[in-house]
Formats: structure tokens, C-alpha cells, sequence
């Protein structure tokens, strides 16, 4: 535990802990909230995957395979979440409380014309869902996506070919023009309405 | 970053935070948690309500010389009229947090400031030659006051082989006819750190993080059977018992990660075989590089628990378990497609 740590070793504890706390959190939170859509929940989960970084932070990896990182114990963190443990977390009690005028909207209510692709989306395989959205939610690339999972960067990369593979021919047989052979435009099931599907990221 | 088409079609799908500040790593909110990780990272800072419940700490020290232990047990006694139940001897040592003296070679501690933070309590177990840490999680009725977690070697390293033995005061607290576990009792000197966890009553809006079963003498569904009950019944038993459900979840099954149905064996395509069954549809995307590495072997975990919104259960679903959940709420289980793991 870093508090047993004489002294000078814990003030770089700190200091890395709140470096890393000040460049991932609003990602992280972002992330949680996403994938729960709940606020009430992602105040207690951020500060579980916090404390958890703080609890590791000599096991954290350097340089930009840190934030990453921070992702990959969110992911576990949200993983234990979804088995069914609950847990407040009393160090969040705060952020609970700032957290409950943030909204989270589903893509299909501000864009009706998205409801069959998130339908077809919705109908992956979750590892798929979940590689395809750290790519495309939380653009993060292949090598990054590695060290989230824990597993080699070619094995992300592969798992990542395979589940937009997977996605296009889905998208394919529920009627839905993709743009991978054109790749001039995402997704047109409606083609007039090929710019809002891409207006969601403001 | 997001040249590939199906990439920006996924982008497309995020869904909208709508924070503008809560993001923001200097919002208030957020340096606190920051800054209450690095000093704390427990849970003793929670509300004990202290007009209610006043927690004691016997430590029967000079004992503790004879056998070789110091002992620790939580007591409850009703504290508004100042009085305590345990005998208090000459007047203590000046202390803040704990309130220590010595009687018939029994120390007694007594909690005088139940929300003061672990490193408090961790000094005063000190002066017995011992790094306990000492925290308190909202509980159920039966629960509060009950030792719910004991980890006689906190970080996995400790080289003391000495047990930390539980202690139990008379009385059934279990289903199985146990006593009550109230309390530890450590080896004076003890080596390990030690981390102590007792149930108190939850503060008001927060959830139980220590449960005994729902239907346990005590506790609120005590007498009922609801397991193999409809939803529709179950509904109608706890609004006669001024309960509510809180949440509903559900067993489903998932492919494995890897390993879809537990075996090994890929398809054709170095696939497993369930990923793409339901496909049948000409494949075509790019042939694996020679160099790729084979997709990892998930860990075997074939099903997961989703949780239900109201609209998703139907009043014949059949309940497969009940847990207290907050004062005044529970959850349940719905029978899914899988059993529960």
C-alpha cells in the first residue's frame, strides 16, 4: 500500500497519482458513463478505478502506456459491476451528488435514423461492442486497445479487424449501405441523412 | 484516428454525456476525491449516526499477556444517556479517538469519535504493538455491529503465522446457528497488518454493503419464501411489507471470450465456431496476415448478469432470489435462460 511508503517514495506516488488523475479522469468518467448510462453509478465506479490506480500506482506502466492502463482497470472495474457487485464507494459521495444533473443520451433520441444501426450495433457479440467502442467512443488506437485488454498488440489489432468485419457484413445483411468500399461516407441507410449519422460527435 | 469507415459509423453511436464540468478533473468534486484517495482510500470518514449507536472496543490486555492475545470486539449499547456497558475504569489517557483504560487487566476502548479516520484508530492499535486497520460499511438490520470482514494479513506479505481468531458472543446470529461474530482477537505483537470491518447503521440514502440473507430472523423479508414466487406475487408480499424493489437482474448467456462454447476448436476460419453461426453469408473480409497471432482464449466465463428495466419484467417472471438491498429495498433475481453463477 503506498502509504506505507517511507516518506520521499510517497510524495512521487503523489505526484505520479495526480498527474495521471488529471489526464484520465474526465476520459475515464466519460467512459463509465457511456457504458452504464448512469450517472448515480459512474461517480462510485470512477472512484473505484481510482483508488484501485492508487492502490497499484508503482505497478502503473510509464510514458503513454499509463492511460491506457487507467482504461484497462476501468474495464475490469465496470466488468465487476456488470457480474452483479454494488458497492458505494464513500470516498464519491461528492461526485454523486455533482453527477446527478449530467445526462447521458442514447444516440437513437437525438437521431431516429440511427435506431436500426444501434439495433444491429446492439446485436454484436459484447467483445465486440466493447473493442469496436474503445475504438470509435473512446479513440483509442489498436496498440492502446492492447494494453486495456491486457493482450498483444497484433491480437488487438486482429480482434479489432474482425469486429468491424463483422459489423459491416451485419450492417450489410440488415440492409444498411456501409461506406468500407467507397469510404466516403460512414453509414448511409437513408442516404440524405448521411451527415447526421456522422453530426453526433458535437 | 478514426479512418476507418466502420470506426466513424461506431462514433456515430456514442452515446452523449451531457457534463460540462463534471469532466473536469479541477472541479471541485473531483479534487476532493483526488485528494481523499491519497490521505484515506477508507471508509471510516461515513456517517455512524453517534447519537444512536456507540461502538466499544474490549481489548483485554493484561489477559492478552497471559494467553497471548489482544482481543477486539465491537459492542452496541445505547449511548444517549452517556452510559456505558462495559465497566470504565480509573480515569483514561488523554485520547481523542479512543477512549482507553484498564480494569481487572481488561483494556477497555471505547470509540468516542466513530468518524475519525483510519490512521487515528491505527495509532492507538499501535501502542499494542499492532497495524490494525479498522472500517465500518452500511449493513442490514442483523448485520450492524457484526465483524463482516477479517483479513488477518492485509498485504499479502506478512510472515506472522499467528491466527487472528474470530470472536463470537452467544446468540444464533446465522441461519446455520453460529454465534455472533463481534469481534477479533490478535496476538499481541502480531506482525501483519490486520484490516477489521464492522456493520453500521447505513446514513440516510445509502446502500447496504454487508447483507445477511434477506429472509434471515431480523431482517426485513424474515418469514417469507420468495424464492420460486412470480414477480407479480412477490410485488404484492412486500407492499404488505412496505418494501420495494429496487432492481431487477437476470442471468443470460454470452459466447465466451475466445472460447465460445467451451471448447477450443475453431471453425474453418480459425474462429470459434459460435461467433459466427448465425452468419451465412459469404465472408469477406482480408485473409489473416501470416504473421497475426492467434485471438487469446477468453477465461471461460459464459454468462452474465444483465439488469432489467421495469418495462423488461413481465409479472410471471419467476423469482430465483432476493437480496436486501438499502433500507426499505431489495433486489431480485429474475429465472433467466442460464443458472445462476
Amino acid at each position: 500500500m503506498p502509504r506505507q511508503h517511507p516518506a520521499r517514495s510517497r510524495e512521487r506516488s503523489v505526484a505520479r497519482f495526480e498527474e495521471l488523475y488529471e489526464s484520465a479522469f474526465g476520459d475515464v468518467l466519460g467512459y463509465l458513463l457511456r457504458r452504464t448510462e448512469d450517472p448515480d453509478h459512474a461517480a462510485d465506479l470512477v472512484a473505484d478505478v481510482f483508488t484501485a490506480v492508487w492502490a497499484r500506482i508503482d505497478d502503473v506502466p510509464s510514458g503513454d502506456q499509463a492511460r491506457p492502463w487507467v482504461f484497462g482497470v476501468a474495464r475490469n472495474v465496470l466488468a465487476n459491476h456488470r457480474r452483479g457487485a454494488r458497492r458505494r464507494n464513500a470516498l464519491a459521495a461528492r461526485l454523486r451528488a455533482d453527477l446527478s444533473g449530467v445526462t447521458v443520451t442514447p444516440p437513437e433520441e437525438r437521431d431516429s435514423g440511427l435506431g436500426e444501426v444501434g439495433k444491429v450495433f446492439r446485436a454484436l457479440p459484447e467483445r465486440d461492442r466493447e473493442i469496436l467502442s474503445l475504438a470509435g467512443w473512446e479513440q483509442l488506437d489498436a496498440g492502446q486497445i492492447a494494453v486495456v485488454l491486457g493482450c498483444a498488440r497484433g491480437t488487438a489489432r486482429v480482434r479489432l479487424h474482425r469486429a468491424r468485419g463483422r459489423f459491416a457484413r451485419a450492417l450489410r445483411k440488415a440492409g444498411l449501405e456501409t461506406g468500407t468500399r467507397t469510404s466516403s461516407s460512414a453509414v448511409t441507410p437513408h442516404p440524405q441523412r448521411s451527415t447526421s449519422l456522422r453530426g453526433a460527435d458535437r | 484516428m478514426n479512418h476507418d469507415p466502420i470506426d466513424r459509423v461506431v462514433a456515430g453511436l456514442r452515446p452523449e454525456v451531457d457534463a460540462s464540468h463534471q469532466l473536469d478533473p479541477a472541479a471541485p468534486a473531483a479534487r476532493e476525491l483526488r485528494s481523499l484517495i491519497t490521505t484515506q482510500s477508507q471508509e471510516t470518514t461515513m456517517a455512524l449516526s453517534p447519537r444512536r449507536k456507540r461502538l466499544i472496543l474490549a481489548a483485554p490486555v493484561a489477559a492478552a499477556l497471559a494467553v497471548g492475545g489482544v482481543a477486539a470486539t465491537a459492542l452496541l449499547a445505547p449511548a444517549d444517556d452517556g452510559g456505558s456497558v462495559l465497566p470504565v475504569g480509573p480515569e483514561p489517557a488523554a485520547a481523542d479517538v479512543l477512549d482507553v483504560s484498564v480494569e481487572e487487566g481488561v483494556v477497555v476502548a471505547e470509540v468516542l469519535d466513530p468518524t475519525a479516520d483510519a490512521e487515528a484508530y491505527a495509532a492507538e492499535f499501535a501502542e499494542h504493538g499492532l497495524d490494525v486497520t479498522l472500517r465500518f460499511v452500511p449493513a442490514s438490520p442483523t448485520v450492524v455491529g457484526n465483524l463482516v470482514y477479517l483479513d488477518g494479513n492485509m498485504a499479502g506479505e506478512g510472515t506472522d503465522e499467528r491466527d487472528v481468531e474470530i470472536v463470537t458472543s452467544p446468540g444464533e446470529c446465522t441461519s446455520q446457528g453460529g454465534g455472533c461474530p463481534v469481534g477479533v482477537r490478535i496476538p499481541e505483537d502480531y506482525g501483519n497488518p490486520v484490516e477489521v470491518v464492522f456493520g453500521r447503521e447505513p446514513g440516510e440514502g445509502e446502500l447496504y454493503e454487508s447483507v445477511n440473507a434477506a429472509t434471515a430472523p431480523g431482517e426485513a423479508l424474515e418469514g417469507m419464501e420468495p424464492v420460486g414466487m412470480t414477480v407479480g406475487e412477490l410485488r404484492d408480499a412486500l407492499a404488505g411489507i412496505d418494501q420495494e424493489i429496487a432492481a431487477f437482474r437476470k442471468p443470460v448467456q454470452e459466447p465466451c471470450d475466445g472460447s465460445a462454447n467451451g471448447t477450443d476448436a475453431p471453425d474453418a476460419d480459425g474462429e470459434p465456431a459460435s461467433t459466427d453461426s448465425e452468419e451465412d453469408e459469404p465472408r469477406d473480409r482480408p485473409s489473416r496476415g501470416p504473421n497475426d497471432p492467434p485471438e487469446a482464449s477468453g477465461d471461460g466465463v459464459c454468462g452474465r448478469m444483465v439488469e432489467l428495466t421495469e418495462d423488461e419484467v413481465g409479472d410471471g417472471d419467476v423469482v430465483a432470489e432476493v437480496s436486501l438491498y438499502a433500507p426499505g429495498e431489495v433486489s431480485v433475481i429474475v429465472e433467466g435462460e442460464t443458472e445462476l453463477f
